[in-house]
């Protein structure tokens, strides 16, 4: 009788297992069918908390997504900012808080290693745009038209070439 | 030839001796191991993987402020690693319950991490990849996985493929596994092969299938 009972109890274990891959797979092609707004840097979106680097040369605009209370994404961030520095024309890089809310926003605002910060306060990001990792930097050129999401590592290589989209 | 003959005296059991819950854990280990030969290798793999956990936090507290530091991060992955060959244990344990088989699990479980040696071999061969030359890339993408052709990451990591550690050393470790399940069920190997096969394709497409859900699929792969 146990081992019937044993049995049935694998094969509901094995059973729901199928079901949590079918539904991994289920999620993920809901995301990828899923029509987001590309996109696009207009400061006009999102709040902003601190204004700064406007006596550079701009070449751009690095948007990178970090949430004040990750480490690792606010370490991108200033891996970005510094390779940025590097860059002629250099690109502005711009913080966009993301997922908190405006106290912790403003707390972080001082600390944090960008030219501009911006508050996320209506989940554009998130909600309208599709974001989910923190750190990525979304490149737009100086209309504000998305060019690319760039690896950190690789946007001091990738960044002198200002291509349109589609074009590369 | 005492290993022989441990072989011999576990192949004589029958299969509801192995079954019923009195199996010795190293039994069917590899050729029959003796208890003792079991416990040595089985503890330096073990010290293997806390190395590999020590060495692998190393790298990364100077690029993450918040990893924690190499001695406790050995020991976290010891438990990590330790706690996965339990739960792949638990899983085909649960596969051959279903299908009305019982598979003695301290056994089992002792195979799995000797059987693990062959993931800390790709590990190693992917973390020596970067310094490595043409040649020996080559050698490492066939052994290691194609993965191990890249440079790591310097702080976001890259999105994997399912296959992504797919070389000799995966398949060598899925024919261990499979093989182990073989023994320990005392049938062919055909059946265990095929689920272990199932189990690894359904593993890593559902994990490459959380990691894109989990990055977001909106502004397409990262370059």
């Amino acid at each position: 009788m146990s081992g019937a009972w044993t049995r049935v109890g694998a094969r509901v274990l094995l059973a729901a297992l199928v079901l949590a891959f079918a539904g991994i797979g289920a999620l993920r092609v809901r995301d990828d069918t899923h029509r987001w707004e590309t996109p696009r840097w207009d400061a006009r979106a999102f709040r902003v908390l601190r204004h700064g680097g406007d006596s550079v040369r701009v070449g751009g605009t690095w948007l990178v997504p970090v949430n004040p209370g990750c480490p690792s994404c606010l370490a991108a961030l200033a891996v970005a900012a510094r390779r940025a520095h590097d860059m002629r024309p250099r690109p502005r890089v711009v913080a966009l808080l993301v997922d908190t809310g405006e106290r912790r926003a403003l707390d972080a605002v001082w600390r944090i290693d960008a030219d501009v910060v911006v508050w996320d306060e209506n989940q554009v990001w998130r909600h309208r745009w599709g974001g989910r990792r923190y750190g990525e930097v979304l490149r737009f050129d100086a209309s504000g038209a998305l060019v690319r999401p760039v690896r950190v590592e690789r946007a001091a290589l990738t960044v002198a070439n200002h291509a349109p989209p589609g074009r590369r | 030839m005492q290993a022989n003959d441990s072989m011999v005296a576990w192949n004589r059991r029958t299969a509801d001796e192995r079954e019923g819950g009195r199996t010795p854990w190293n039994a069917g280990v590899w050729g029959g191991f003796t208890r003792g030969g079991t416990a040595i290798v089985a503890l330096c793999v073990l010290a293997a993987w806390a190395g590999e956990g020590y060495h692998r936090f190393a790298r990364l507290a100077g690029t993450y402020p918040d990893v924690a530091a190499p001695w406790p991060g050995a020991g976290v992955t010891l438990l990590v690693r330790v706690a996965m060959l339990v739960s792949e244990a638990w899983f085909y344990l649960v596969v051959w319950a279903a299908a009305g088989r019982r598979l003695a699990f301290r056994p089992f479980v002792t195979a799995l991490l000797l059987a693990s040696s062959l993931d800390l071999c790709a590990i190693a061969l992917r973390a020596a990849a970067p310094d490595a030359g043409a040649l020996a890339r080559v050698l490492i993408g066939g052994l290691a996985g194609p993965r191990g052709l890249e440079p790591p990451p310097e702080l976001i990591a890259a999105p994997d493929g399912p296959f992504a550690t797919l070389g000799v050393l995966t398949l060598g470790r899925i024919a261990l596994t499979a093989w182990a399940q073989a023994r320990a069920l005392n049938r062919g190997l055909l059946m265990p092969l095929l689920v272990t096969v199932t189990a690894w394709l359904a593993l890593h497409l559902g994990m490459a299938w959380y990691a894109d859900f989990a990055r977001g699929l909106a502004h397409g792969d990262m370059p």
